[in-house]
């Protein structure tokens, strides 16, 4: 009997994946197998019920749309021929088809160093480890790298996987040649990276957050390599672009993307669970692993929501057990409730260390005796501040056959749309209105009074 | 160099970039901003990598994105090249706020601008004297073999321009 080379499953997003007897391999490994326990959205299904989606099947999506991205992008008919010029050498048939292997592993694996919780917990990690660094430890150090090196039907390598998984901010060393960026911009890119579609589609489906939904199938369809438009005697480098085409479905990934952050992963009640969730995990590790996850790969893996939620269950029952109150709230619904949400206007203020430490110690002082938790964007580097818009090129072959240009926007709505941000100070029900009458008159005392009257113009 | 001492340069860099009549895009700040940590020796803590257009932070970009957000910094669409930025509607409150300055650093803005910017401001330039100056802080090679290397990394960019780059930014390296 003939050796299957082709499975199927089915998705709720895609309908079917299809993969191979590599891709098999490495899902049926333990590694991976461990994604099937640590949630999408940490505890975002205790505001979205349907939220209990996990990193398992997000990575097998990443991975189909990865394979079909890829599939348009080298076809021969969608080429731009002056802008795949820096490509040449290397578009041979050979050289693709290992390039779309790695592609898919790649895609596969992009998040298999998340820890329980996903991001809840991010912070417990080590100094200057993060999911990235996990995921590329156990892609290039742990019994995988063995497996992708020597157990599949073509011999993988692991540095590249790791490479185009995590991207170049994690190899200083190896500087990524341009079909390497390439290829980790169809991953991880900032405009049209397919991580970011299936997790926007992925977790829209399972909030029942409708809109959050877009025509990701015609804007794949679109997706071309480009050299972005330069001045005159000035050179660009490839990155990927649509042709004219796809500017609405990237309008409405845009669209769809401030409406994700706004109505699921900026709710302040999950933002509470998390807060919880978080301080809870750092109790537990205080006393398992000093503090911090472990990035020993073997190690790491043992952790996954399961283990975690099973401890805050147990400990929520015992007034004793270290993690005690976090548990407590979580199991009783007591969650940390809104005590002020920072107005785009006002978040400026804290953008200047002076001034936001000043508040802080405020707050410290006057609510010693109260349980809340101060979040402001500038808090995380910034780093959960998404940009609404970046810039890509559009190629408009029917009007203009050679003309690349940079997309402009149609639905003016994206000109209005403000950045969103997790900016709100989260506190015990019993003192929120006692700490958002603090905070108005800090703003009061730093800004002055026409501030507020300007408001109320 | 605090947070806030390194958001006011970056600002003062952004109104002296546009008041030069430079185009002020992402590309221009990544890299004036890596002219003045090497060759100003400033230690403004953003490390870089060799990305798209030469040295690239990724947290410099996280926190033009912070910066946009928060009306500090403005970006602007503007067709048919990407988009520039300026200083945004809140950057004077923010200022009035900041105890900090960047009266310290004013030589080293002005010295990277008349130095890269004042007289070109072209992107592919700027990318070969940064990348160039990348490589001669973390590749070891002659001159000869460092052009190679770039070339092999970036071939956009032919081996006698890196070697030119290399040349004339080895120079201001001294």
């Amino acid at each position: 009997m003939s050796k299957k080379v082709q499975h199927e499953i089915r998705d709720v997003i895609h309908t079917f994946v299809y993969f191979n007897n590599d891709e098999k391999k490495v899902i049926g490994s333990r590694y991976f197998q461990r994604l099937r326990h640590i949630k999408q959205l940490s505890m975002t299904n205790f505001v979205y019920p349907g939220a209990v989606h996990t990193r398992f099947e997000h990575s097998i999506g990443t991975m189909e749309l990865a394979g079909r991205a890829f599939d348009v992008l080298f076809d021969h008919k969608n080429r731009h021929s002056k802008s795949v010029e820096q490509l040449k050498e290397q578009l041979d048939d050979n050289i693709l088809v290992n390039w779309r292997c790695h592609l898919r592993m790649a895609a596969l694996l992009h998040d298999v160093g998340h820890p329980p919780f996903s991001h809840a917990t991010e912070s417990l990690f080590p100094v200057g480890e993060n999911h990235e660094t996990m995921t590329k430890r156990i892609i290039m150090k742990s019994e995988l790298t063995d497996m992708l090196q020597n157990g599949c039907d073509i011999p993988y390598n692991p540095s590249l996987i790791a490479k185009l998984a995590v991207g170049p901010k994690y190899f200083q060393s190896e500087p990524f040649k341009n079909w390497q960026l390439l290829l980790n911009e169809i991953i991880v890119g900032d405009a049209f990276g397919v991580d970011r579609m299936d997790y926007l589609l992925r977790d829209a489906h399972h909030c029942g957050a409708v809109a959050g939904k877009f025509d990701h199938d015609r804007l794949i369809q679109t997706l071309r390599i480009l050299l972005p438009p330069r001045k005159i005697g000035e050179r660009s480098e490839i990155s990927i672009g649509i042709e004219h085409g796809g500017i609405h479905p990237t309008e409405a990934l845009l669209v769809a993307r401030y409406f994700m952050y706004m109505q699921v992963y900026f709710h302040r009640v999950s933002t509470a669970y998390n807060t919880h969730c978080e301080r809870f995990v750092k109790a537990f590790l205080n006393v398992q692993n000093g503090g911090f996850w472990p990035i020993d790969p073997d190690n790491f893996i043992k952790f996954t929501d399961n283990e975690i939620f099973s401890e805050i269950y147990k400990a929520s029952q015992n007034s004793l057990a270290v993690g005690y109150l976090e548990a407590k709230r979580i199991q009783d619904r007591n969650h940390f409730q809104l005590a002020y949400e920072f107005r785009p206007k006002e978040i400026h203020m804290f953008a200047v260390d002076s001034v936001k430490a000043e508040l802080e110690d405020k707050l410290a002082n006057d609510f010693a005796e109260t349980d809340y938790s101060v979040r402001l964007s500038r808090n995380q580097g910034g780093k959960r501040t998404p940009a609404l818009k970046d810039d890509f090129s559009v190629w408009n072959r029917r009007v203009e056959p050679d003309k690349i240009e940079f997309g402009k926007t149609y639905s003016k709505i994206l000109d209005e749309l403000v950045s969103p941000s997790q900016d709100f100070v989260i506190a015990d029900r019993q003192k929120k209105n006692d700490i958002k009458t603090c905070i108005e008159e800090f703003i009061i005392t730093k800004m002055g009074k026409e501030f507020l009257e300007e408001d109320n113009e | 160099m605090n947070n806030d001492e390194r958001r006011v340069l970056l600002l003062d860099l952004v109104e002296k970039l546009n008041r030069a009549g430079s185009w002020t895009g992402e590309t221009h700040i990544q890299k004036a901003i890596y002219f003045l940590s090497i060759l100003r020796n400033l230690d403004l803590g953003y490390s870089f990598v060799l990305y798209k257009y030469g040295p690239y932070s990724f947290d410099l970009k996280s926190e033009l994105t912070f910066l946009e957000a928060t009306g500090i910094l403005e970006r602007k669409e503007s067709p048919p090249y990407g988009s520039h930025f300026s200083n945004g509607k809140h950057a004077s409150s923010f200022r009035s706020l900041v105890s900090a300055h960047a009266q310290g650093y004013e030589r080293d803005i002005a010295w990277t601008i008349d130095t890269f910017f004042r007289d070109h401001d072209n992107v592919s330039e700027l990318e070969r004297y940064a990348t160039a100056l990348y490589a001669l802080k973390n590749f070891e090679g002659t001159h000869v073999e460092l052009a190679d290397r770039i070339h092999q990394i970036k071939p956009h960019i032919s081996k006698d321009e890196a070697l030119s780059a290399i040349n004339r930014i080895s120079k201001e390296l001294v």
